[in-house]
């Protein structure tokens, strides 16, 4: 199979081999376990390219646990087991060749509530390419991480206090500034847990605006609770119940003309 | 399938939107029944009755379009919601037109009753116009309990209608050509017949919007016509 921009990157020892492709992430067949407790129910589903997709079902459903299965997240959860597979770019993430270190590069993830380091703003950002070896100089590195900033729409916010505390932005600038993080060693798909859940409206229209011009480099998985919120950012939409993937199609059609009776009652607000 | 919101508030605007359309609509269909009668008794207090209820129609569908917009801003409505708040804005539009038809027609009977029963073209309107009348209260049958079945054979039966309006057109015509006396009283029985025949479109849009609401997507086949090569029969 074809292997994609930055395919090799979490494989040890492989050389780049440029592809784009519509589908960029297959899942297949996803089950996930936590001990003798089945949490996901055999999902599958494609993903599209530089796009936006939304997870959505209400608390418990399986949406956050599926999110983790696409950068391995599951792996540190303690007696968690993750059955079928989940190929980006055509390799299986599951796979013996597949380092998670390098996966979670290449697979970026920005959480609920911002947890920026206890760092400058500039450190915050240089942390990851450091570690990953990806500049060879301080000017590669400045390089970097203006251009992160820029990219997560905070470099004109920040550029003149780089060396001030991350944890001393505002409750979105600091979650730009995760964003920021992640785009910082070169992924080319982002998670996201509810990004906006702990902001206000200003800020998360902000945040929002950013996932739409972040579509055009990188593929993005949304989980979020606000049915608005899907509605507004995402291209897809996928909507979980209890484990099980119950409705996956575009965005305007689960919205407006969803073909399963459990969708239209929870994005309805109706007792289910 | 679910029916009520988690949110009580919600299920209230929702009736509340069903509520006036039910009110426009038994309203729009009352005022239609008065101008058809208004024809044959020409009842002319009753016909000016009427015309003066006619600003309460006006009134219901601008609530119904407040309350509408009220809903999409404040609840901001998905799927069949979203549809069903959409479909009462054109519902409104068309209960609200019917009751203008009516109206017009209760001006010309009463224009007509001026001009005296013997310049009067003995042709019957009543069958088409009771007809359009069956199919109102069809259609406001489907707006209390929306079934797209049922509004594909309300839908398909307009052109029943446009069969009658055109065999009226020309009778009306042919009476005109026969006897000039018979000119102004016809001009206005055929602008008469045009008011009933589009009651009659507007129940089919009613039937059509109904449509959209249960299935999600619009009727998309042609429907049958019967009123596009009315000529005009020389006597």
């Amino acid at each position: 199979m074809d292997q994609g921009i930055g395919a090799a990157r979490m494989m040890k020892g492989r050389a780049n081999m440029a592809k784009s492709t519509a589908s960029k992430i297959q899942a297949e067949d996803v089950s996930v376990f936590y001990g003798e407790k089945q949490a996901l129910f055999n999902v599958s589903l494609d993903i599209e390219n530089y796009a936006v997709t939304s997870l959505i079902g209400p608390s418990g459903c399986g949406k956050s646990t599926f999110l983790r299965c696409f950068n391995r997240m599951n792996d540190v959860i303690p007696h968690c087991r993750v059955t079928g597979s989940i190929r980006i770019d055509g390799i299986d993430l599951n796979s013996a060749e597949v380092d998670p270190v390098l996966l979670r590069a290449r697979v970026g993830m920005v959480f609920q509530k911002a947890n920026p380091f206890p760092k400058t703003i500039y450190e915050n950002v240089a942390y990851g390419p450091r570690i990953h070896g990806l500049a060879a100089n301080k000017d590669e590195m400045d390089f970097i991480v203006e251009d992160s900033l820029k990219k997560a729409g905070l470099w004109a916010e920040v550029k003149d206090r780089l060396q001030d505390q991350g944890t001393g932005l505002s409750g979105g600038q600091q979650q730009r500034l995760c964003i920021a993080r992640a785009i910082a060693v070169g992924p080319d798909v982002l998670l996201m847990d509810e990004p906006c859940s702990a902001l206000d409206p200003i800020a998360t229209a902000v945040v929002e605006e950013l996932i739409d011009q972040l579509k055009e480099r990188f593929t993005i998985l949304i989980v979020t609770h606000s049915m608005q919120q899907a509605a507004r950012v995402s291209k897809r939409t996928a909507y979980f119940h209890l484990g099980e993937l119950v409705e996956y199609g575009d965005t305007k059609t689960i919205f407006t003309n969803p073909a399963n009776q459990q969708t239209e009652a929870y994005i309805s607000g109706k007792i289910g | 399938m679910h029916n009520d919101h988690i949110s009580s508030s919600f299920n209230e605007d929702m009736a509340e939107l069903n509520q006036y359309l039910a009110e426009l609509g038994r309203l729009a269909q009352s005022q239609y029944a008065a101008s058809i009668d208004g024809i044959a008794t020409q009842n002319v207090p009753a016909l000016r009755a009427l015309i003066d209820k006619d600003p309460a129609l006006d009134a219901l569908e601008a609530q119904i379009h407040t309350k509408a917009f009220e809903v999409i801003a404040m609840r901001a409505p998905a799927a069949t919601d979203l549809r069903r708040v959409l479909v009462s804005l054109k519902l409104a539009t068309s209960l609200e037109r019917i009751g203008d038809f009516a109206k017009n027609i209760a001006a010309r009977t009463i224009r007509i009753s001026e001009m005296g029963n013997e310049r009067i073209p003995g042709v019957n309107i009543g069958r088409m116009a009771e007809l359009v009348n069956s199919l109102v209260l069809d259609a406001l049958v489907l707006i209390d309990t929306p079934d797209s079945q049922k509004a594909v054979k309300i839908w398909s039966r307009d052109v029943e209608v446009d069969h009658l309006y055109g065999t009226f057109n020309q009778e009306v015509l042919a009476s005109m050509s026969r006897n000039t006396d018979m000119v102004p009283t016809g001009s206005h029985l055929l602008f008469i017949a045009k008011n009933i025949e589009r009651v009659g479109d507007y129940a089919t849009a009613i039937a059509e919007q109904i449509y959209f609401l249960v299935e999600g997507v619009m009727l998309d086949d042609e429907r049958p016509k019967a009123d596009r090569e009315i000529t005009i029969h020389k006597a």
